[in-house]
């Protein structure tokens, strides 16, 4: 834009001398000039509309945004409670059994090589141990039983040995089932394990570690020799009063 | 291991432990 003080020299000029005659350019420019500004004040006036409109649709968006987050949250919450999922902030405990061959301890599947065992699953994926079926019959997950003597009654006899009953506690997702779990993650707590002439008792972090990762030694340095009938250790041993906490039995 | 059917899902969340506190070492120690 020409400076005020130009436009004002060329009204004194204007004036100071009648008869000047201002090149004709001038005048088309000052022509060019007004359509230019009358197209930018034109398109201003637009952009203050559309900026305008962005801040109204920005402040729907945030009121559907969260009708939209509460909505999904009361989705979940009303599922929730239809399929009766529970929250606990202690472990759920269960019972397994394993086996004890040359090289360590194995469950049905697999070798534990620690007291700690975290789920997997061959069809991959996430929200393990999978509680939608796409496992199969036997989903995935780290198995344990409710009941020990049941599970002792139905896979071994009181002449039993080269097996390791333990008492487990259950962490992250837990799928439980009638008589036992599917969970996340699992950690051995206290275990008995009873050889071909021997029972030793793991009741310590330390101990129960060191039977699932030397095997051999662990019941050389604390095995006694096997006296009455193994299954009343064992369930005497694994077995101890608990208070369960779970977001079911809470007090209202 | 036979578990039966499945009933119901329960989230565990158990509280992290509290790290032990360190012992200040003994005097004897700072010489």
């Amino acid at each position: 834009m020409a400076s005020d003080d130009l436009l004002h020299q060329l009204e004194v000029y204007r004036a100071r001398y009648a008869g000047w005659t201002i090149p004709p350019e001038v005048e088309q420019l000052e022509l060019a000039m007004g359509r230019r500004r009358h197209k930018v004040a034109t398109l201003e006036a637009r952009v203050s509309e559309l900026e305008a409109e962005i801040t109204s649709l920005q402040s729907e968006l945030v009121g559907i945004e969260r009708g939209y987050e509460a909505l999904i949250s009361d989705a979940i919450d009303r599922l929730r409670t239809e399929r009766h999922e529970g929250w606990s902030p202690m472990a759920v405990v269960g019972y397994r059994l394993w086996a004890i061959r040359d090289d360590g301890l194995y469950g049905a599947r697999e070798r534990w090589q620690s007291a700690a065992m975290v789920a997997s699953c061959r069809r991959g994926g996430t929200d393990l141990p999978h509680s939608d079926g796409r496992c199969g019959r036997l989903g995935c997950g780290v198995y344990a039983v409710k009941d020990l003597q049941a599970l002792l009654a139905g896979h071994t006899d009181p002449d039993s040995r080269g097996f390791v009953a333990g008492r487990v506690e259950l962490s992250g997702k837990v799928v439980e089932h009638e008589h036992g779990y599917r969970a996340e993650r699992a950690e051995v707590v206290s275990a008995v394990a009873v050889g071909a002439e021997t029972v030793a008792v793991a009741r310590t972090p330390d101990a129960v570690e060191a039977l699932f990762q030397t095997t051999e030694e662990f019941m050389t340095t604390n095995g006694s020799p096997i006296q009455g009938p193994v299954w009343a250790t064992l369930v005497t041993t694994l077995i101890e009063r608990t208070t369960a906490w779970t977001s079911e039995n809470r007090p209202a | 291991m036979d578990i039966g059917k499945q009933t119901r899902v329960i989230i565990v969340e158990k509280e992290p432990v509290a790290p032990r506190p360190v012992p200040e070492p003994q005097k004897e120690h700072q010489r």
